[in-house]
């Protein structure tokens, strides 16, 4: 018991501490029991541990806040419980979530098919569309009626002429004009106007035949959105007083 | 010794009728209940986690989950079914804290607090422990959870390493060593007042 207090520093305290607790057993209990002979802080420690373990029952405590006594309304308004009751709970937390989620869904959607309808998209024109491309109008990109109706004259604006469907009049037209006096002269016949590539009334194989994909995508992300936000109100009005 | 079993037996047979209400669908039954073991599972539990409030929590939510699950009551003693629904809820505080940390006891208000009883009437030996008692409940609550743990079901509620160990879900080797590492530190935070406890173990 004449060892320097820095030779015990270097001793394995955690020895000390399973010796004090009873727990050091075989060549443990024979190293701890040597460094209780040989060194007097190593003694002192493992005393001083049992006593604080020995203390510990009176270790004070606060005062109990309250009286835990059930009331009848607190039992009935909490969700019942059972081996799956956090996991309810946890499904039930994230239904409620899903509300200002789908209430941000349906906003993205309403603000598609308004970007939709400001551009034309909702009408299905395609003008409209060749028209946000910088294409000219009537080149029969779109639909394949589109297309035809354009060939035909159909649904342009009063005034717009279409090249193409110049071009197949002049086509269909006999190659005779009239001449004052009743007598016809064999016109020459008139070079065809050059139509350009890109006014063809053909639709290209590629063009999509739906609706365009912004609004497709609007409305799914408006339905998901209505969708969310229904379910998520209803967990939060089942759910009532919790929140 | 007997009379202590006569006792108990009569508080075990007490409480085996309040159940036995209680499942009826008695509320005032399990209040009773209530009464008769809540001083124990607030000290319990507010051992194991530190701030008052969420202990407070816990051990509502544990008298909650008892009422919840009376039909899982095996039989046996009351007191330690309860107490074991209270670890378990004590435990959830602590994870919970973990993620959210709380502020530990807070400053020591006398009558907030309650020394141990003492059958000590001199003043300065009350004065003492009571003084004891505090630095030893500041040391506790400054340790790990899990340190705290084993400490205050092995030192204060009697559990032995086979228990602690189940309800704790760790091996017997951990549960010695956070024992032995627990006191370890409790010993270096107690180390400028460690006057106050020489002397007290035999």
């Amino acid at each position: 018991m004449n060892e320097r207090a820095t030779d015990h520093d270097s001793h394995d305290r955690l020895l000390i501490a399973a010796h004090a607790a009873g727990d050091a057993e075989g060549p443990d209990r024979e190293r701890a029991e040597a460094l209780l002979g040989s060194c007097a802080e190593c003694a002192r420690l493992a005393a001083d541990l049992r006593s604080v373990a020995a203390a510990l029952p009176s270790a004070a405590v606060p005062r109990r806040p309250r009286d835990f006594r059930l009331r009848l309304a607190e039992v009935e308004e909490r969700p019942a419980g059972g081996p799956f009751a956090g996991l309810r709970r946890s499904i039930e937390a994230f239904r409620r979530s899903l509300a200002p989620v789908g209430a941000g869904l349906a906003t993205i959607g309403i603000a598609g098919l308004l970007l939709a309808g400001t551009t034309g998209l909702l009408g299905g024109s395609s003008s409209a569309v060749l028209s946000t491309v910088g294409a000219p109008v009537g080149t029969g990109y779109g639909t394949s009626r589109d297309a035809n109706d354009n060939a035909a004259g159909g649904p342009l604006a009063p005034g717009v002429a279409s090249p193409a469907a110049s071009a197949a009049s002049e086509q269909r037209t006999p190659a005779a004009t009239a001449v004052p006096g009743g007598g016809q002269v064999q016109s020459i016949p008139t070079p065809k106007p050059a139509v350009p590539e890109k006014l063809s009334p053909v639709p290209s194989p590629a063009a999509p035949s739906g609706p365009p994909p912004l609004v497709v995508g609007s409305v799914v992300v408006l339905g998901l959105g209505v969708a969310f936000w229904a379910i998520g109100r209803i967990a939060a009005a089942r759910a009532g007083p919790e929140d | 010794m007997e009379y202590a079993g006569t006792v108990e037996d009569a508080a075990q047979h007490r409480d085996l009728g309040l159940i036995e209400r209680a499942r009826g669908g008695d509320l005032d039954a399990f209040n009773e209940l209530v009464l008769i073991h809540q001083d124990h599972l607030w000290a319990l539990v507010v051992r194991l986690v530190p701030d008052p409030d969420q202990a407070s929590d816990a051990v509502q939510e544990a008298f909650l989950n008892a009422y919840r699950n009376l039909r899982s009551f095996r039989g046996g003693s009351v007191r330690s079914w309860l107490g074991r629904i209270a670890i378990n809820a004590a435990m959830d505080a602590q994870r919970f804290r973990k993620r959210r940390p709380a502020q530990p006891y807070p400053e020591l208000e006398d009558e907030a607090w309650q020394p141990p009883a003492g059958d000590d009437a001199d003043p300065e030996r009350t004065a003492m422990a009571t003084e004891r008692s505090r630095v030893l409940a500041d040391a506790l609550a400054l340790i790990t959870d899990d340190q705290r743990t084993a400490i205050v079901l092995f030192d204060v509620e009697g559990y032995d390493y086979g228990e602690i160990a189940e309800l704790t879900g760790v091996s017997l080797g951990t549960v010695k060593s956070r024992i032995h590492r627990g006191r370890l530190a409790l010993r270096e935070l107690l180390e400028d007042r460690i006057g106050l406890f020489r002397g007290d173990a035999g």
